[in-house]
């Protein structure tokens, strides 16, 4: 992992469209910018590795009851 | 042509290759898995389920959300479309996995991060609805309103 070591208001570029910036400090807290095309997706890791962690879960669940079925014919309408 | 797939959950089932849908960056969490196939059944309707045809003990069971949530709307954005060489809109499938559980009341629907396929070229993709309020973890049947306390990123 490349390191550095940036004060608020420094920023990083990545390939020459992507701009990572500090904006801000506050103790245990940082405020990122980051300025990139729209094809770049910007998430949060601990989001991606929610849905890696729901979709797991999806895989190892149970295949449906007739009682979770039934209450979902009931839903559709 | 078809082969013949014997599978954990949903039996054994005959597919065409041409069925396959590729998962252009993988599912997350099953980032080896890009070939599936959609089953359809009236066993299981409403839900519908995404066998792998590359491992056989791998269904993701999933379902239209609009079937529940009628006011459901996926903003595709427009870097996916062109992924899933997908030039009109309508035409897109959208998915969310469901997450079951032996209780119906507990059982989940990822609302936040809904599949997107594009049936005509059997290309997929699953993205993330940044910035909206709907839930990873929407409960199922009791149709809660959807809401969510994840932090909005703000833009500057």
């Amino acid at each position: 992992m490349l390191v550095f070591t940036r004060k608020a208001g420094e920023s990083l570029i990545i390939g020459d469209r992507v701009e990572v910036k500090v904006l801000s400090l506050d103790r245990d807290q940082v405020r990122i910018g980051i300025s990139a095309p729209r094809e770049i997706a910007v998430h949060r890791h601990e989001v991606f590795e929610e849905i890696s962690r729901q979709n797991q879960a999806a895989v190892r669940a149970p295949i449906p009851s007739g009682d979770l079925l039934s209450r979902l014919k009931k839903t559709r309408r | 042509m078809t082969t013949r797939l014997e599978t954990l959950n949903l039996g054994e089932f005959e597919f065409r290759e041409e069925d396959v849908i590729l998962f252009v960056r993988g599912i997350p969490g099953l980032e080896n898995l890009r070939r599936f196939i959609l089953a359809e059944g009236e066993r299981y309707a409403p839900l519908a389920f995404l066998q792998s045809v590359e491992n056989s003990a791998i269904s993701l069971p999933v379902l239209d959300p609009t079937l529940i949530w009628k006011d459901y709307s996926a903003e595709i954005p427009e870097e996916e479309r062109r992924r899933l060489q997908l030039e009109d809109r309508s035409e897109a499938l959208v998915f969310c996995v469901v997450t079951m559980a032996e209780e119906a009341a507990r059982t989940t629907v990822n609302l936040f991060a809904p599949l997107v396929v594009n049936p005509s070229r059997k290309l997929a993709v699953q993205i993330m609805l940044a910035g909206s309020r709907y839930r990873i973890d929407q409960p199922l049947v009791e149709s809660a309103p959807c809401s969510s306390s994840r932090e909005k990123p703000e833009k500057v």
